[in-house]
């Protein structure tokens, strides 16, 4: 698999791909300009496997019914709707070299942050809330998804951003 | 014949060595400027290149149970 997406122009070195086994995950840098996370999906496809978190154990505790909203997220949603805000999932891992450049351009960067204040903010740890990745179908990371107070997704995106474009769309969602 | 003479005035003589050694010192002063603005923009270059790159993580589930999937 690495073989193949090194082959991916914008990818172009097997030295911008890095695994880790134990996550069935690996991290890529790639030139945005030149090949989208759906290239990549296709590819993976392409080749037999599929996006995405393995299937939740059956004893999973975060999910007692596969329809309920996850308690982490139902609790964070109470809050949002008490303070009439809406609700913003970080899906991350410490072992996510993507997740903390995310943590350093964008979630310090004062529009952000100011945009933030009509947002209830929930990091999901992947390793330890995998049922709650698995319940949102995270696929990669950082996932960013926004929640209506009634826990409804209206944005997501995968991968790293722009503050500023953040920040507007974070602004626009929260006015609808 | 003027002008052969004019040339050959000690006056002009020595304005002609002054004017020479003004233009090989200019350029052992301007060389290394040179070089060093054109190795600063390079490596700028280089590593505005390297910052366009963005990462992400993606997980393929069942990567782990195949070491095919990762070779």
């Amino acid at each position: 698999m690495v073989a193949v997406l090194s082959e991916l122009a914008g990818i172009d070195t097997k030295d911008n791909i890095e695994v880790f086994l134990d996550s069935d995950a690996f991290t890529v840098k790639y030139d945005a300009a030149q090949v989208s996370l759906d290239d990549m999906y296709a590819a993976i496809i392409e080749l037999g496997y599929r996006p995405g978190i393995n299937e939740i154990e059956s004893n999973e505790s975060e999910i007692s019914d596969s329809i309920a909203i996850p308690e982490l997220v139902a609790n964070a949603l109470l809050d949002a709707s008490n303070q009439g805000k809406m609700l913003l999932l970080d899906f991350y891992a410490q072992w996510c070299i993507a997740c903390k450049a995310l943590d350093a351009n964008v979630f310090s960067h004062p529009s952000v942050i100011t945009a933030l204040d009509n947002y209830v903010f929930l990091k999901v740890d992947t390793d330890e809330h995998e049922g709650v990745a698995g319940y949102y179908k995270v696929v990669g990371m950082p996932t960013l998804i926004i929640l209506s107070a009634q826990g409804h997704e209206v944005h997501r995106s995968v991968g790293m951003i722009d503050p500023d474009e953040y920040s507007q769309r974070l602004n626009e969602l929260f006015k609808k | 014949m003027f002008t052969h003479r004019l040339r050959h005035t000690p006056s002009i003589k020595i304005l002609e060595l002054m004017c020479m050694r003004y233009s090989k010192s200019k350029w052992l002063l301007v060389f290394p400027l040179v070089m060093a603005s054109l190795l600063t923009s390079l490596s700028v270059r280089a590593s505005a290149a390297e910052a366009e790159l963005s990462s992400v993580t993606l997980f393929v589930e069942g990567m782990m149970k195949s070491v095919g999937g990762v070779t």
